[in-house]
């Protein structure tokens, strides 16, 4: 007990973290740290931002801390505008659950989409920000933080609760059981929830339907007083409709930023051609021990067996079917943005403007796919015996992961204490593509029909798998790629940490082995040789550490230093340069080496509590694998970017003022740049060649996109008789969107009118977002029952209904200008791509009404 | 244990009663078959004033002889069955379109025109507003480019005509051409089979089109003199790198003119016919 007490009194905010224990329990709007954060409704509130996607771009930071107030409330408060910490990728964010490392192997980070509907039993958590000793790992540079979900952590007694909202879900519900410690050493926990949504239904994704459920069955033996062990088992099979950015064209001929190009009409019906499975199942068998009073050791063993796949809409020998695609969009007639190109300014120009505008806005039916045309198409494909014009391919992810991970907390007397622990993974990812609707066509065939024209048809190139040509594909047939990553990772963590007076000082250290290596399943035409089978092993170390101390001043005043540096391997999905065709690794791939450092101060007073923190990190190495359709080659481009440095900077201050017992102000602000600090170079391969091509990337000066880097927040929250108010308002300023490679190739004839006479490449300015002004505010009231008791609460966002939020996007990989090979000379375009990058806007007003009965 | 009774009970009610799939998405066999639902062109077009294609022709011939263009003032359609589209990409931007008394061909600016004009299907063109005119002399329907006829944008294009029947290839049937005599300029725009011909550069390694340009190939058939050419695109023509056949075939193409040049447009790679694969024309 002694020795907790020094621990806590030592770590800086002991105020604070008693006084969200307290609160937590008492009042789920008391407005402390650990209270909001903790409590179900909140929870809920930003559940639907998570990670729904199997992109990392579109998933905000889950963060929390007892100690900071910027960053216990950071996380939660800006989940509508996709807010990730320092702007940092979601990999450098490390999700444990009972002490092993959930992080995708081969992306880096964790979906949290996987724990959705289980908000009742992820609340028991550590978290550590990226400068704080902790009893579970060495933290990742945008923080950590491990769920611990035994049953016994499990709350005791029977919760059930039931939500209407217009979120990406319009019912919820919700029933979790815990048993609590039995007298037999017992104890149970369980958790059923469902969510659903209708294509049509009332909510702020258009069209988007969601079927899901979410499950929970845990089963804990106290087997004697220094052993418990636990099997814990959860997943959410879940079925979703995407929603797709757009131009800000198309969503102002459409009147609403609330447009989804996905969406279509079968048959007078809507569909959504973007259907999301999602399903991975996980279990966990924890085992604690104590040894002795001075040491905890527990050892996890997992599986995760997860499946996600993700339909989409795709063309062969025909048009881009997608309803917003420039060619049919006014300003893809008429070039609205340069007054000097007469050659696409023309009467006529300006007619076919008019006439697609009229089209575009005088049905529903016009500006959504138009799902009878492409099954009437596919129809008279079928009489001519010709392949699918329109198709729906399923993309599928599977990852089969296991291991087991051991965590050691050990005391080292009163002032000190050493916590390690070392962890052993297996993964295996299948990538694969099946055929999941034809559309009513009869006929398709596994073969490349962007190589067909370059290669005649009986030539082996065309063919995605050459040991089967020409192999005709059905409904639920692989097709075009198919292949495996596999990756075994070994890592070891210390924590060291030790009280001497007034100062608190902790060093921590990592290290990991890593290997990985593709087994392709098909022997694809371009590459025969290299394509199918396994290739070579990459091997790769990485490690290192972090400094740093907490000064007590004294008077509730306190000092924070901390500094690192680490060498990272790099993602196993960055690792390869065209892995649907080839074995090829990217040539040159290192460890990325992190340097990061960080001052706070921090002041915690009976009625004022404040954080003011500035950091600096400094990311090299780093690379990047992406891949778009290349409208000037007429192929899909695989682009490798390596040699990326980039800087992240800035400051966050947080103060919470309690002006009455009953009523706290918080105000949360930011201030940040993550930039690109170097051009990079990339190696591109384009799907009808095969052919590799190097470029250097104008990337210097480009931004971390899909986050905002300026954000002001000012909250007040009040509770009188048993009700609980809260109002925050938050400004969202600096988004960018992410850039586009194609159009910063310095070398690319399509790209030369940016060079000036002197040989300077101009590269154009990168592409933004607007931000603004959103109110949130929530209203609740705990009643108690004869048995057990009920709370009513109300949550609202963007109550002001400001749609023109950004909250993210993409530049449009394709260039302004064309090219012409015999003349050799470029010219404007009709379309100024430049001019309409995709976008997403912030959902309008939204709320969730949640009734919870506990008993 | 009552307790976890009553909580697997109510999980095992609950997963039964959520079913988690998405909607099939079955075909109506009917529904494409009535016009109404026709989901591509102008369905409030009706078939009346029709004029047939020779006597369009004929009423434009001035124009279409001296490769200009004119606006159609006069409110007639055009009813006929499109015979010709860019299923291989070496049509493009066009199709053929055909009735009883010729053929003609309708330019628009678009690809992909195969997926709403498959070869056999009916079609209504309401010509009022459209131009007509001659591309090196050769008939065609679409809109002014440098004094002449260009293509018509897709947008007017949608507004100006009707799916009359869905595609039924069986109305379609190339006229049977056994010597140059039979063709005549009545045939332009229609297709046409030439019987039992061989290609002069033909030496199973020569491909219809070698480079990216336009390729021009030849018969050996003394009758198709030097004015007949089998033309190809290398750029887009999907079957542009396929070895031209040393044997004879049947070839079926769309029949065309530039200027004083013959030209036989091979829609897909299909329509040429190897009669006998052994025998070597040279």
């Amino acid at each position: 007990m002694r020795k907790k007490i020094l621990i806590l009194s030592a770590a800086l905010f002991t105020n604070q973290l008693l006084k969200a224990q307290e609160t937590d329990t008492l009042n789920p709007f008391g407005g402390a740290d650990g209270a909001v954060r903790l409590d179900e409704s909140s929870f809920t509130f930003s559940e639907s931002q998570l990670g729904e996607d199997d992109s990392d771009s579109r998933q905000s930071t889950v963060l929390s801390s007892s100690s900071n107030v910027f960053s216990s409330n950071a996380g939660m408060k800006f989940s509508p505008s996709n807010y990730r910490y320092r702007a940092l990728d979601n990999k450098y964010n490390e999700v444990y659950i009972n002490g092993i490392l959930m992080n995708d192997a081969e992306r880096g980070y964790f979906r949290f989409s996987q724990i959705g509907g289980l908000n009742n039993i992820t609340r028991n958590s550590d978290d550590a920000l990226p400068f704080e000793s902790n009893g579970f790992c060495s933290p990742g540079l945008a923080g950590s933080v491990n769920y611990d979900i035994r049953p016994s952590k499990i709350a005791q007694g029977h919760k059930i609760s039931a939500s209407l909202a217009n979120r990406t879900y319009t019912g919820r519900l919700m029933y979790t059981y815990g048993s609590g410690i039995g007298k037999n050493g017992w104890s149970f926990a369980g958790n059923l929830t469902c969510r659903y949504a209708s294509t049509e239904g009332f909510k702020n994704v258009e069209g988007a339907f969601y079927n899901s459920i979410s499950y929970y069955i845990g089963a804990e033996k106290i087997l004697n007083s220094s052993n418990t062990v636990s099997v814990c088992t959860f997943g959410n099979p879940t079925m979703r409709g995407s929603r797709g950015a757009s131009t800000d064209e198309a969503y102002f001929l459409a009147g609403s930023n609330n447009y989804n190009p996905y969406l279509g009409y079968f048959m007078g019906e809507v569909r959504n051609s973007r259907v999301v499975k999602d399903y991975a199942p996980t279990t966990i068998v924890t085992w604690e021990t104590t040894p002795d009073e001075n040491t905890k050791i527990s050892t996890s063993a997992f599986i995760v067996l997860s499946k996600y796949s993700n339909t989409k809409l795709s063309y062969n020998n025909s048009t881009n079917p997608a309803p917003d695609y420039y060619s049919k969009l006014p300003s893809g007639f008429f070039n609205a943005y340069n007054r000097d190109d007469s050659g696409h300014r023309t009467e006529a120009d300006l007619q076919n403007w008019n006439t697609a505008y009229d089209y575009w806005t005088s049905s529903v039916n016009n500006r959504y796919i138009n799902f009878d045309a492409l099954y009437y198409s596919n129809l008279s494909a079928n009489l001519s015996g010709a392949d699918a014009f329109y198709y729906m391919p399923e993309i599928h992810t599977d990852r089969i992961t296991g291991g087991v991970s051991t965590n050691v907390k050990h005391s080292l007397g009163i002032n000190s204490a050493i916590n390690y622990g070392f962890s052993l993974s297996r993964n295996k990812i299948k990538h694969y593509q099946t055929m999941y609707d034809l559309l009513g066509a009869e006929n398709f065939h596994n073969v490349n029909s962007f190589a067909l024209g370059d290669y005649p048809s009986y030539a082996i190139q065309v063919q995605y798998d050459y040991r089967y040509p020409n192999e005709e594909v059905k409904e639920g047939d692989v097709f075009g790629f198919d292949y495996n990553i596999f990756s075994d990772i070994l890592s070891g963590w210390a924590v060291y940490t030790l009280d001497q007076g007034a100062v608190h000082y902790y060093a921590t250290a990592r290290a990991s082995y890593t290997d990985m290596f593709r087994e392709g399943k098909m022997q694809n035409g371009f590459d025969p040789n290299n394509s199918y089978g396994h290739s070579r092993k990459a091997y790769f170390g990485d490690g290192g550490g972090k400094i740093g101390a907490t000064v007590n001043l004294g008077k509730g005043h306190a000092l924070d230093l901390g500094t690192g540096y680490e060498w990272k391997t790099p993602t196993a999905n960055s690792a390869f340069l065209s892995p649907e065709v080839n074995n090829n690794f990217v040539t040159g791939l290192k460890c990325e080496n992190i340097f990061s450092g960080q001052l706070s101060y921090a002041y915690s007073g009976s009625k004022v509590n404040a954080n003011l923190t500035g950091y600096y990190a400094k990311i090299g190495n780093n690379s990047k694998w992406t891949c778009f359709y290349d409208d000037n080659s007429h192929s899909f481009s695989y682009v490798s970017m390596t040699g990326i440095e980039k800087e992240y900077f800035g400051a966050e201050l947080g103060i919470r003022v309690k002006v009455l017992s009953n009523l706290e102000l918080l105000a949360l602000g930011t201030i940040s740049d993550a930039k690109y600090v170097s051009d990079c170079n990339a190696i591109y391969m384009m799907s009808n060649s095969a052919t590799y091509s190097s470029d250097v990337v104008a990337s210097k000066g480009m931004r971390e996109d899909g986050t905002p880097l300026s954000i002001a927040s000012l909250g007040i929250s009040y509770n009188v008789k048993g009700w609980f108010i809260e109002l925050t308002g938050n400004c969202y300023d600096r988004i960018y969107l992410s850039f586009s490679p194609l159009a910063r190739y310095k070398n690319s004839v399509t790209n030369r009118e940016l060079i000036d006479p002197a040989g300077e490449f101009h590269a154009p300015d990168q592409a933004r977002g607007e931000g603004g002004f959103m109110l949130d505010g929530s209203i609740g009231k705990n009643i108690r029952l004869k048995k057990g008791s009920l709370y009513v609460g109300l949550l609202a966002a963007n109550i002001l209904n400001n749609t023109n939020i950004c909250t993210g996007g993409y530049e449009q990989n394709r260039t302004d200008r064309s090219y012409n090979e015999t003349s050799n000379t470029t010219s404007d375009k009709a379309y100024v791509f430049s001019r309409n990058p995709k976008k997403y806007y912030a959902w309008g007003v939204n709320g969730m009404l949640n009734l919870v009965y506990k008993f | 244990m009552k307790m976890m009774k009553k909580f697997f009970t109510i999980l095992t009610v609950a997963a039964t009663l959520f079913s988690c799939g998405e909607k099939d998405w079955d075909v109506d066999d009917d529904y494409f078959t009535n016009p109404e639902h026709f989901p591509y062109g102008n369905n409030t077009l009706v078939c009346q004033n029709i004029i047939s294609i020779k006597n369009l022709k004929e009423k434009y011939a001035d124009v279409i002889s001296s490769s200009k263009a004119e606006e159609i003032t006069e409110d007639i359609q055009l009813r006929g069955i499109i015979t010709g589209n860019d299923i291989e990409s070496n049509l493009s931007n066009q199709v053929s379109l055909q009735d009883e008394t010729g053929g003609i061909m309708l330019s628009i600016q678009e690809t992909g025109l195969c997926t709403y004009l498959p070869v056999g299907e009916e079609i209504l063109v309401n010509l009022k507003g459209l131009y007509i005119g001659g591309y090196g002399k050769m008939p065609q329907i679409g809109s002014p480019y440098n004094n002449s006829i260009g293509r018509m944008s897709k947008l007017l294009w949608r507004e100006h005509f009707r799916i009359l029947f869905a595609a039924d290839t069986s109305k379609v049937k190339a006229k049977i051409v056994n010597s140059a005599s039979e063709l005549s300029e009545a045939d332009l725009g229609t297709l046409v089979t030439l019987k039992n011909v061989s290609f002069k550069d033909a030496d199973g390694r020569a491909v219809f089109a070698p480079t990216d340009s336009y390729e021009n190939r030849y018969l050996n058939e003394q009758e198709y003199s030097s004015n007949y050419v089998v033309r190809t695109s290398g750029l887009y023509a999907k079957f542009a790198k396929e070895v031209m056949p040393q044997s004879k075939v049947d070839l079926t193409a769309v029949f065309t003119r530039f200027n004083n040049t013959w030209q036989l447009l091979i829609r897909q790679y299909s329509d040429v016919k190897i009669l006998n694969e052994n025998s070597s024309t040279k």
